[in-house]
């Protein structure tokens, strides 16, 4: 895993964190928006933005006098790259323990240990 | 989105072959397919070390606690996740994953899922320590480097 893979699951770590990712709108949404329907106060919902803007998941944009939080999908991505590979090295070794099962003959194979 | 989506990944593949034989191959013979030279066998509780032998991570240490051993339906262990970039082991500053087998019969034999979960229990503080860490790696890997040169 990568050092930015790691930074990316971080962020994500958390159930407050996803629900704002997960409520990010392709326009993005402010402060306000995003605090609606929540039980955390501005402070904590902030808290979190950066913690989410640090991992390379969210960006935000000032307009007017307000900032908009956008989701940035590239920083998903990484965590589904990681996840990705981690998952290409199992089906490797899926294989190879298929490969073992099914090509082996009751007598002592390469193969043994 | 959901949790489940960054926390977990899961593949599975059927095997020509009986439950038994396969959960003796998964864990009796687990050296030969997942390409490691093991210390000892797998025990419930235990920490099982060894050294890969997959030509691209030849000689890195492999570490693992059997959490279930429970022929011939499941076998997990917990294991550190291995940071590439700095070229070691996370096994104090981060969550251990856990790798999960399950066997089940069917037509063609067995079906063998495997999942490994707990990415999503890396917490912000080690994702900073992990870049500041990451950054002093390469440090040491390039004056290794320049040493063995030079």
């Amino acid at each position: 895993m990568s050092g930015e893979a790691a930074r990316v699951f971080a962020a994500l770590g958390d159930p407050v964190r996803l629900t704002l990712v997960a409520s990010l709108g392709p326009d993005g949404q402010s402060i306000s928006d995003l605090t609606r329907g929540l039980t955390i106060t501005r402070q904590g919902v902030t808290k979190h933005l950066k913690v989410l803007e640090a991992g390379g998941l969210i960006r935000s944009e000032r307009r007017g006098r307000e900032v908009i939080w956008h989701c940035r999908p590239a920083g998903l991505a990484v965590a589904r790259h990681a996840l990705e590979e981690i998952g290409a090295g199992w089906e490797q070794s899926l294989q190879r323990l298929k490969s073992l099962v099914e090509d082996q003959t009751p007598k002592e194979g390469p193969g043994q240990i | 989105m959901s949790k489940d989506q960054t926390d977990s990944v899961s593949r599975s593949i059927v095997i020509s072959g009986s439950p038994d034989r396969v959960f003796r191959a998964l864990t009796e013979e687990f050296g030969t397919w997942f390409q490691v030279r093991l210390e000892g066998p797998f025990r419930v509780g235990d920490l099982t070390k060894g050294a890969m032998t997959m030509h691209q991570v030849a000689g890195l240490p492999f570490k693992a606690r059997t959490v279930a051993l429970e022929p011939p339906g499941r076998f997990a262990f917990d294991w550190p996740q291995w940071d590439f970039e700095a070229n070691r082991n996370l096994e104090d500053e981060a969550p251990w994953t856990r790798v999960e087998f399950t066997l089940e019969p069917v037509a063609e034999g067995t079906r063998v899922t495997v999942t490994e979960s707990g990415f999503a229990g890396f917490t912000p503080s080690l994702g900073a320590r992990l870049l500041r860490e990451n950054t002093e790696g390469w440090e040491f890997q390039l004056a290794q480097l320049k040493s063995h040169v030079g």
